[in-house]
């Protein structure tokens, strides 16, 4: 795919879907118009001339800022990266709050009062994250953007995702990575964490999944790196994360047939509690593997899919 | 006098800004499309940014200042921009109006009275 092609995806993203096709077709009308008018002139269409006229148009996040709202408190250009981020983390929050939610259930809280106490925990920390979340954005939008659009090189920029996929996030692919690598260290034992309660442990099934479990955690870390490095690699990358989807589905399946997940460390627990946690355990596997089973769906599309045709005109 | 370069060039922006809109409804009595558009306004002596004429067209159609359609021209698709009948009444007013600022702003900058 050409560099204004690229460049018109990254505008594309960014604008609104209802009149995103008229805009980018006015665009590359405008772009295509200004190089045939420098040949008529005797200036060759190289690369160096093309990106020239790109750096003029501006960066793509600038261009479709313009055909938003204007006085935010967020530049328009950083608005659907914050609702991005907002969305993974109020996502996150659910998830876990549910969890601990279902976990209580299931040890003999009152469900009423499980989900209530859910309820108000995830909203004091979705209250917390947005917080930090806007302080985060406010910062860089104020300190770090600036300099980044000045230095931006229409050559650089990373080809469009793959037909129905949300653009993603260099930071959130980042962040994805740090988690990924600790996650590995601590399952390889080469860092502790605060992994689960004293009163209970691993059951015995997780001695017999070590290696896949090491090897789905170093696909997971291989997949970020690649996200992050290599992003035009798109069919690469489906075919990672179809792997970890596939490996995520077959080990819980092991993990539900083999269990239990916990297992009592000492007497504080009942036998009622520890089955109540180890079935919420295994609610959240079934959840998983859900999830594996929708998103190999959904990338073997990907991988299988025809490769869109890209022209300059 | 750096400093006042700084201050007066976003002075300057607003003030081509704020005649953007009369400039494009003039040029665009007849029917132009987005790069002969700007091409003919620059050679008028108004540069504009694509990225602020564009954002500009669309906000005139939507209030049925102008009107477009859709062409193909050169192995091209392009957007063909005309003002719209009912708008000719609303550009003579503006016209007037800024012939009246320009008068103004030529008194201003005459001798000052006391």
């Amino acid at each position: 795919m050409n560099m204004i092609e690229r460049y018109l995806a990254s505008v594309a993203w960014r604008l609104p879907p209802p009149s995103r096709d008229d805009i980018v077709s006015e665009l590359r009308d405008d772009i295509l118009s200004r190089i045939e008018a420098a040949e008529a002139r005797g200036a060759a269409a190289t690369e160096a001339q093309i990106s020239a006229v790109l750096r003029a148009t501006g960066h793509p996040a600038t261009v479709a800022a313009r055909f938003a709202a204007q006085d935010g408190l967020l530049p328009p250009e950083a608005v659907p990266w914050f609702w991005a981020h907002l969305r993974a983390l109020a996502i996150l929050v659910a998830v876990l709050q549910g969890a601990g939610a279902l976990v209580a259930g299931f040890a003999g809280q009152r469900p009423e009062q499980a989900i209530a106490q859910a309820v108000g925990q995830g909203a004091v920390n979705m209250l917390q994250a947005l917080g930090a979340l806007l302080l985060a954005y406010l910062c860089f939008s104020r300190y770090l953007y600036p300099r980044l659009m000045q230095k931006w090189d229409p050559a650089k920029l990373p080809a469009p995702p793959a037909p129905g996929r949300d653009h993603g996030s260099t930071l959130s692919h980042a962040i994805g990575l740090v988690f990924g690598i600790v996650m590995l260290l601590w399952w390889a034992g080469a860092v502790q964490l605060p992994a689960i309660p004293s009163h209970l442990q691993p059951g015995p099934v997780w001695e017999s999944v070590f290696v896949p479990v090491l090897l789905l955690l170093a696909m997971g870390v291989a997949l970020q790196l690649v996200e992050l490095f290599a992003p035009s690699r798109r069919r690469l990358i489906a075919a990672l994360a179809v792997g970890i989807a596939v490996a995520s589905f077959a080990l819980g399946n092991y993990l539900l047939r083999h269990g239990p997940l916990l297992v009592a460390a000492d007497d504080s627990l009942s036998a009622r509690a520890m089955a109540g946690i180890n079935a919420a355990g295994g609610v959240i596997l079934i959840v998983i593997m859900t999830a594996s089973v929708f998103e190999a769906w959904q990338r073997a599309r990907q991988l299988f899919a025809p490769r869109a045709a890209c022209s300059g005109a | 006098m750096t400093g006042m370069d700084d201050t007066f060039e976003p002075l300057r922006q607003e003030l081509r800004r704020g005649n953007l809109v009369l400039a494009v409804m003039l040029a665009l009595r007849s029917e132009r499309y987005g790069y002969t558009l700007r091409t003919y306004l620059a050679e008028a002596g108004l540069e504009v940014e694509e990225s602020t004429l564009y954002p500009l067209l669309r906000r005139l159609e939507s209030q049925h200042l102008l009107v477009s359609e859709w062409r193909e021209e050169g192995r091209r698709n392009k957007r063909f921009y005309r003002l719209a009948a009912e708008a000719a009444p609303v550009l003579e007013r503006l016209l007037s109006e800024w012939r009246g600022i320009n008068a103004s702003i030529e008194a201003l900058s005459g001798e000052p009275r006391p």
